[in-house]
């Protein structure tokens, strides 16, 4: 467990404890958490909305937190987006209703997310989201106190291509993407950053979204002197591709997948000269950080959940939590979003992942960069902060 | 480039013998029962999750791709007897049980089997020089096996004495009976090898590609075009026009634009309506 | 012999055949004749099991109605129907080698071998495909498909339809011989000048009943009959 927040939570449960009166004095704060805890979506906004129960959870069983001269505990009031936009906009209205809530987190969807962003917005409320079109609605007028607590691409670019380089040696790749806006905006992001790291791109070709057969684009990266090939984005058509590179044959044998998993080259470990993937957070399936380890073990004990890829969201939003809390104190309120957002914004905060938030509200956070080579897995810390 | 032209073509015709093989079974339905059986890709997936099941069991590929034929033969032979027997000579009430099959039948796939895609391991891997070109070890073997498959059938329609039967049931039905073929039991065969051909399709895209709950969508559609691009009804139509596909999205996607792949086989399929009306050869109510 | 008692057809509420009996003793030719719509061609899709009948359709003691028309075809009916129903796309050879569906090879083999040099228009054909012959030509692959079946009991739906004069004097021809061969002939026949020239006995249908029956002479005697099919 991180040494500095163990202090802060003994420090406040002991200022808790000792000062007169304190205990009959504890406050609540009302934390909204909203997400998909049913339907398709509910795969992220489950583990995400764990996360910031087990945070509040651990919270509220040192004491609570001191803001001021008060000390307060959270309580969690909860509403369902069942993976629909417009249920989601219900549900947000719903959470809305309750005037003491001035601070909401979840989803990690964009299809419910944008109603929720929206009305929290409209309602000044500070809402923490995670889902990709949030970047789209960041810093703009009358969104200022909306947060994502994912990086945006550009940001996780600037940590995973010097690794490419550095782990796997490239000098020139070729790029193949699925043809959509997500990857035009990738290859805008990754193109200039592999020139700035020592990389040609030999070749960037979009193909027609849910293709199964690669081979006939794949022949357009033979015979183009590349030593790797960056794919994306998606885990089936990453491993469909690694595997008909293989049995095409003449094709660079090492990739660069912007994509968070080892999945797709899993099987392929000893036929492939390295894998790269990015894990937005931190490692979780080959834990190095004892910090961690640590939390994996707190994890696997407050929701009898195993850990999957899906644990990343969990782990997101418990150091949201903590973050907010630190973010509180420092603005000396509990009641004043603003003062809160504008806290955050520029705070740099040292949980289970180092994380902040710049000036518009989007992330920077440090990542983990995974590798598979010499069929072995691994994965290296990577700085951004 | 000559090579490379080569090796393009060779990259067709590959898939092109998985195209032909759905299309074969579609067409053969169609000519036969009058039945567009939009069921006929889930059969595809069905068949290839057998195949992923019977390896993942340790059967090996072999065996778990027979299994596949034998299974969705036997899911043919049923579907028949249970749903299409009774829609026979109503297109209407076919066409819509058919479509309600689709949704039925891979909701239930993705419950059961989960949508995750899964991979199957190849019998053969890697790559293989033949002259100057470097092609897919599994490919050509899916080349091999799916041209066998349509040969044979070919022959089988052409020689044998139940494929006589089946041709002249597609060429006057009240004929075939007049002679002495039972046409109930013809239907039910039509079905159930048509299965069986698509269980063998699944295997072999499972050999290649990612098997899941919606992998039957596309080799459906194309199954489609490719059936009225042959001509509805007519087996060596939908044969040359599997093969044709398969030719033109790898041109396509290797010499234009791999972002519009499923493209060129519309483009085919339009330019044969507006040119040829009746299908590839011409051959007006060709049939089988 | 051919028995059929009270047969009966129906399509939904329209009733084609309405109780009709008559008999064809063995060797003979038989004609039923009657105007478009009479109930003829459903008599005969009735008795080769096409249609959906009620009644009794007997060869001696041997019941059939009711059964599956390959049952029927295996038991020695065998039907040339409307429209010869030939497989267009098929060489006559190919058309001919199904109409021997339900036999052995060998028999197949003899049977193709026998029609082929009785006529041999059928051997110079063999390889075209039945689609591109003429009309006569047709109808004459459609009783020889028929006949590779090998049948006891023969039944021509409107065998002249649509055929030159010359034709229908070689179809005659054909019939007669077959006549002669001993095999049992029920023809249905709008051309009534043609089933009496060739029938022995002719059963006469008019709204699916049959009216008159008899000999040809006899049956062409009657007043209302010559008006109705001879125009006289």
């Amino acid at each position: 467990m991180n040494i500095g927040r163990l202090l802060s939570i003994i420090a406040s449960a002991s200022l808790a404890l000792w000062a007169p009166g304190a205990l009959a004095q504890t406050d609540t704060v009302k934390l909204g958490v909203i997400g998909s805890l049913t339907g398709p979506h509910s795969g992220w906004d489950v583990p995400a909305s764990d996360g910031v129960q087990m945070a509040v959870s651990e919270i509220n069983a040192a004491g609570g937190f001191k803001v001021g001269d008060k000390t307060y505990k959270f309580s969690v009031v909860q509403e369902d987006t069942q993976s629909k936009p417009d249920i989601a906009a219900t549900a947000a209205q719903k959470l809305l209703s309750d005037e003491d809530i001035r601070f909401v987190m979840g989803v990690l969807t964009s299809t419910p997310g944008v109603p929720v962003a929206n009305q929290m917005a409209r309602a000044k409320v500070l809402y923490v989201g995670g889902f990709t079109a949030m970047d789209g609605l960041v810093g703009t007028k009358g969104k200022e106190l909306l947060l994502r607590a994912l990086d945006t691409d550009e940001t996780a670019a600037k940590g995973f291509v010097p690794a490419a380089a550095k782990e796997l040696g490239l000098k020139r790749v070729g790029m193949l993407l699925p043809n959509d806006d997500v990857s035009k905006s990738i290859v805008k992001i990754y193109e200039p950053l592999f020139k700035q790291n020592g990389i040609e791109v030999g070749l960037v070709e979009l193909f027609q979204p849910g293709t199964t057969d690669f081979a006939p684009v794949l022949r357009k990266f033979q015979n183009q002197g590349l030593d790797g090939l960056f794919i994306g984005y998606s885990d089936p058509d990453a491993e469909a591709i690694i595997r008909q590179s293989l049995e095409i044959g003449g094709l660079p044998t090492k990739f660069v997948y912007r994509g968070g998993s080892s999945q797709p080259a899993a099987k392929y470990a000893d036929k492939i000269d390295g894998f790269l993937w990015q894990i937005l957070t931190r490692d979780l399936a080959n834990p190095s950080d004892d910090k961690v380890k640590d939390w994996i073990l707190r994890y696997k004990a407050f929701t009898k959940k195993e850990v999957t890829p899906q644990t990343y969201w969990a782990l997101t939003f418990y150091d949201t939590v903590f973050m907010l809390v630190k973010a509180m104190q420092e603005a000396g309120t509990v009641t004043d979003p603003a003062a809160v957002a504008a806290k955050l914004k520029g705070m740099a905060y040292d949980g289970v992942r180092r994380m902040s938030y710049n000036g518009e509200g989007r992330a920077i956070t440090d990542i983990d960069i995974g590798v598979l080579k010499g069929g072995k897995v691994y994965s290296i810390p990577q700085k951004i902060l | 480039m000559g090579l490379d032209i080569a090796q393009t073509l060779i990259d067709g015709l590959m898939v092109g013998g998985l195209y032909a093989t759905v299309a074969l079974g579609i067409t053969l339905v169609f000519g036969l029962v009058g039945i567009l059986n939009f069921a006929h890709g889930q059969s595809v997936m069905l068949g290839a999750y057998v195949t992923f099941f019977g390896v993942q069991a340790g059967l090996g590929f072999w065996l778990s791709a027979a299994l596949a034929v034998l299974a969705m033969a036997a899911f043919g032979a049923i579907l028949e007897q249970l749903v299409f027997r009774r829609t026979l000579g109503d297109h209407m009430a076919g066409l819509a049980v058919s479509l309600g099959l689709i949704m039925v039948i891979e909701n239930l796939a993705a419950a059961t089997f989960s949508p995750d895609p899964r991979f199957v391991d190849p019998p053969v891997s890697g790559s293989i020089m033949v002259g100057p070109l470097q092609l897919s070890s599994q490919r050509l073997l899916v080349l091999a096996i799916s041209t066998a498959l349509i040969g044979g059938f070919y022959l089988f329609l052409q020689r044998a004495t139940l494929g006589k039967a089946i041709r002249a049931m597609a060429q006057n039905r009240q004929g075939a009976a007049l002679v002495g073929v039972r046409v109930s039991l013809v239907s039910r065969t039509i079905f159930t090898i048509g299965s069986a051909l698509a269980g063998a399709a699944g295997a072999l895209y499972a050999s290649l590609f990612a098997v899941t709950p919606y992998m039957g969508n596309t080799p459906l559609t194309k199954g489609f075009i490719l059936a009225a691009l042959g001509g509805l009804g007519s087996v060596p139509g939908a044969i040359a026009a599997g093969f044709l596909l398969g030719i033109a999205e790898s041109f396509g996607s290797r010499y234009l634009s791999a972002s519009f792949r499923d493209g060129y086989g519309f483009i085919l399929l339009i330019l044969a309506l507006l040119f040829l009306p009746t299908g590839l050869f011409g051959a007006g109510k060709a049939r089988v | 012999m051919l028995t059929v008692e009270n047969l009966k057809v129906a399509y939904g509420r329209v009733e084609a055949v309405r109780g009709v009996s008559f008999a064809v003793p063995a060797g003979q030719i038989a004609a039923l004749i009657g105007a478009n719509g009479a109930g003829k061609s459903s008599t005969l899709n009735a008795l080769t099991g096409l249609v959906r009948c009620r009644g009794k359709i007997a060869e001696g003691d041997i019941r059939f109605d009711g059964l599956a028309t390959d049952a029927i075809v295996r038991h020695g009916v065998v039907q040339v129907a409307q429209g010869r129903q030939l497989f267009p796309l098929m060489s006559v050879r190919e058309n001919l080698e199904l109409g021997a569906f339900l036999r052995s090879a060998a028999d197949k083999r003899r049977r193709l071998d026998e029609l082929m040099a009785r006529f041999p228009l059928l051997a110079e054909r063999a390889e075209q495909a039945a689609g591109t012959l003429s009309g006569g030509e047709q109808q004459l692959v459609a009783i020889a498909r028929a006949l590779m079946a090998e049948p006891r009991i023969l039944l021509i739906d409107e065998p002249c339809l649509g055929l030159a004069p010359i034709m229908i004097r070689r179809v005659a021809a054909v019939l007669r011989d077959l006549h002669a061969a001993g095999l049992t002939i029920l023809i249905a026949e709008q051309n009534a000048s043609f089933a009496t020239a060739i029938a022995e006995h002719l059963l006469v249908m008019e709204n699916g009943r049959i009216t008159q029956a008899g000999p040809p002479a006899a049956v062409m005697a009657h007043a209302d009959v010559r008006r109705a099919y001879l125009g006289i």
